[in-house]
């Protein structure tokens, strides 16, 4: 009886590890169904950190309006939408995000990012607010001086600024609002340190009010309803078919995601990302890459925000999420952010920065783990993914996980 | 019962940790307990919230108990901790420890952000005495 069971326990290990993916059929396990549930629906988005006009729907549409500005660039040509491209789920196709000049990071969708913690591909950030704020003033972004948006914004939306956020400054007086002064380095930091304390006040708060504005809008476009969502919410009824909406392919995908492929360890919850970082010792870029150190790097420049939570212009609060939080974990080393998987088939490149250009690249690496990472360690989970994984139905059960946006607020205004 | 399946766990983990597999699956859902490793403290460890989602700060309140007459012991340092040995990690913060009084104790700060084994631990010293326990259990993904 016992050298029964042993073989029969080996077969299904073997099976697991090694069968083609038409053989792990069979209804859905207790666990596996449990996990399928916890994957849908995308719930509303949680509390706004410091911000409060996040649901404020006039403050959604002067950030609507902002979001498709390519005023607030240096060069006239660039806005958000420009790399959070409505018609590719909010991304671009570009390996990293182009605009004045060329960054370090690829711009990942939006869509769902008012539920995260941490923004940015090594965490920067700890608001959505505060995030928007890091691309307007990047010289290899939308690259203008922080006096300038403030400026162009009371000059270009000033009745729908003050409607939102009372009567906006005067920043006509150049002696006292310098055109190029910013605290960003690119820009004239001097100028931005001769200028009084009150009056770099003035402008941080309408830059702030930038931001949460571009919060308000990004908090109104929710992740549509999937094939996979659809099939949850008919599991959810008790049809273990799913109702049909996914192909049989894309059943066998989800059964290896939960199970032998290990992508939900990190790919969990509806927005299929724990929002935390890891280290997958992704092969090193053909281009210096400064930032590589990911996590380490990205919580250090977070500390340093005076519009992070408890920082200098964004005083108050616990803010446990920092409090905590260890700025010397090993793992954070060359880590980065698990993106989300919600539309992951509009949104490559892949990888934080575009390592990979197809879906079916990204499953290739994680079955073949070539090379070794060149800052801290790869995260042992990954030495738990079978070099047989198939990916084939990996490929059909992600592609599940993309819908067209039919959304008013994805438009131009 | 619950006892009885808190011993075996523990002494699955002191003899070969990376390979516990309690028959029962536990969940970090409300106290859990048992005997420290020497048999000098008993530990009851309640998590705050009641049964904490993944990624979310919660607290621990440890109660300690004198191994043989179970009764509150105050004055020590205790401090709770969780990892994950199948993936060769613990959490991402650091927790704070502090004495609450009558025999409880407070960790604040913990996060767990990975769904799956967790191993929640904890260690108890007074002047003369030292003891710790390991709690296997299952965080489910939510």
């Amino acid at each position: 009886m016992t050298g029964t069971w042993q073989m029969g326990a080996a077969l299904i290990g073997l099976c697991v590890l090694g069968c083609p993916a038409e053989e792990l059929g069979g209804p859905w396990s207790a666990r596996e169904r449990e996990l399928i549930l916890s994957l849908s629906p995308v719930p509303p988005p949680p509390p706004s950190r410091g911000n409060p006009v996040a649901d404020d729907p006039e403050a959604a549409v002067l950030g609507h309006r902002l979001f498709f500005d390519p005023r607030l660039s240096s060069t006239g040509r660039h806005a958000c939408a420009s790399c959070h491209d409505p018609t590719r789920a909010f991304a671009d196709d570009k390996a990293v995000a182009e605009g004045k000049g060329r960054a370090h990071r690829n711009a990942p969708s939006i869509l769902g990012a008012p539920h995260l913690t941490f923004l940015g591909w090594d965490g920067s950030s700890d608001s959505l607010w505060s995030q928007a704020l890091l691309p307007l003033e990047d010289p290899r972004e939308m690259g203008l001086a922080r006096t300038d948006i403030a400026r162009r914004v009371v000059h270009d939306h000033g009745p729908t600024y003050a409607r939102v956020f009372g009567a906006a400054p005067d920043l006509d007086d150049l002696h006292r609002f310098p055109p190029l002064a910013s605290p960003h380095a690119g820009h004239d930091a001097e100028a931005w340190a001769r200028m009084r304390e009150e009056d770099r006040a003035t402008v941080d708060e309408v830059f702030a009010n930038v931001g949460r504005a571009l919060e308000a809008y990004q908090r109104r476009l929710d992740p549509p309803e999937t094939a996979f969502d659809r099939f949850v919410g008919a599991l959810r009824q008790g049809d273990e078919t799913g109702g049909g909406h996914l192909p049989p392919a894309a059943r066998r995908g989800l059964r290896i995601f939960l199970g032998p492929g290990q992508c939900v360890q990190c790919h969990h919850g509806p927005l299929l990302t724990d929002g935390e970082f890891h280290n997958l010792g992704l092969p090193p870029m053909r281009v210096p890459d400064p930032a590589a150190l990911g996590r380490t790097a990205g919580l250090a420049t977070l500390l340093e925000q005076p519009f992070r939570c408890g920082g200098s212009r964004h005083p108050g609060g616990e803010c446990a999420h920092l409090r905590y939080l260890d700025p010397k974990f090993e793992d954070f080393v060359g880590a980065f952010k698990t993106p989300s998987l919600r539309h992951v088939a509009q949104t490559g490149p892949y990888m934080h920065a575009g390592h990979f250009s197809s879906l079916a690249e990204v499953l290739a690496f994680y079955r073949t783990r070539p090379g070794s990472a060149s800052l801290g360690h790869r995260a042992l989970l990954l030495e738990q993914i079978p070099r047989t994984l198939p990916v084939a139905p990996l490929v059909a059960f992600l592609e599940s996980l993309s819908a067209p946006l039919d959304d008013p607020w994805a438009a131009p205004p | 019962m619950r006892g009885w399946r808190v011993a075996w766990i523990v002494v699955l983990l002191l003899g070969a940790c990376d390979d516990a597999r309690p028959a029962e699956e536990v969940r970090l859902d409300g106290v859990l307990e048992g005997a420290g490793a020497a048999g000098r403290f008993r530990f009851e460890m309640e998590p705050d919230p009641g049964s904490p989602k993944l990624g979310e700060i919660f607290r621990v309140v440890t109660t300690l108990r004198d191994g043989a007459t179970s009764a509150p012991v105050e004055g020590a340092e205790v401090e709770v901790d969780a990892t994950m040995p199948h993936h060769g990690h613990g959490m991402m913060t650091v927790p704070e420890h502090r004495e609450l009084g009558g025999g409880r104790y407070e960790s604040r700060g913990m996060k767990l952000h990975m769904h799956g084994r967790w191993v929640l631990s904890a260690t108890a010293r007074t002047g003369t005495r030292s003891d710790s326990i390991a709690i296997a259990f299952e965080q489910p993904p939510r």
